[in-house]
């Protein structure tokens, strides 16, 4: 394993068992088939690839002036993750899981098949996932 | 999206008056009552997911997480109008 997949992957199993993760923004997202996808947005840049991408760039901009934070912190992203999860969760909740792998593929944005995570590849920052229902 | 809802254990309101977050209209003894509110959130340490469940729940009353009905109905709408 290696050193940059090392810490990934961990918090990716401390994800799965309930405690708290390490990492800046990590979020599990329910699909529009019925799966759930692990999302890990580790620096400033691949959050704002992944506000970009669901395109709520604009919202979180005018979130930063209401509060006011910085989200290319990792203190305010860190404290309000809840927040933008629950602003991201409708974008993934209308998405199957095969929209979302087209998404991601043009991103920096580790990600994963919530069902595959203890098979995150080392150094592979984002993965296909198994076809909904496949083997 | 849940969240949980154990952050009310810490909410600096819990000591306050609750009509100060549910002030009625948006003008006058209003304003003052919505500065008060959101003065006691911004050093609350439960202001973080207080608006995150707000906004999870879609509540539409009151002061949560610093912000008024009206600031929640445009975090909701410019997010709907951005991600569909």
């Amino acid at each position: 394993m290696t050193s940059r997949a090392g810490p990934l992957a961990a918090g990716w199993h401390e994800a799965g068992s309930g405690r708290r993760s390490q990492y800046v923004f990590t979020r599990d997202f329910a699909t529009a088939d019925g799966h759930r996808v692990m999302v890990a947005a580790l620096t400033p840049r691949q959050f704002a690839d992944l506000a970009t991408m669901a395109r709520l760039a604009r919202t979180f901009a005018f979130l930063e002036r209401l509060l006011p934070a910085d989200f290319s912190t990792r203190g305010d992203l860190y404290t309000h993750r809840a927040t933008l999860a629950a602003l991201l969760a409708p974008w993934f909740a209308r998405r199957t899981v095969a929209d979302l792998a087209a998404a991601f593929a043009a991103t920096s944005v580790p990600w994963t098949h919530a069902a595959d995570h203890c098979g995150w590849e080392p150094g592979v920052p984002t993965r296909p996932p198994s076809p909904p229902g496949g083997r | 999206m849940t969240v949980h809802v154990n952050w009310r254990e810490d909410a600096a309101c819990r000591d306050a008056d609750p009509e100060l977050f549910f002030p009625v209209g948006t003008t006058g003894p209003a304003l003052r009552q919505i500065r008060e509110a959101k003065r006691i959130c911004r050093g609350c340490p439960a202001q973080a997911p207080c608006l995150a469940w707000a906004l999870d729940h879609g509540v539409t009353d009151g002061v949560w997480g610093a912000t008024t009905e009206g600031q929640r109905r445009a975090i909701r709408s410019l997010a709907r109008a951005g991600s569909s």
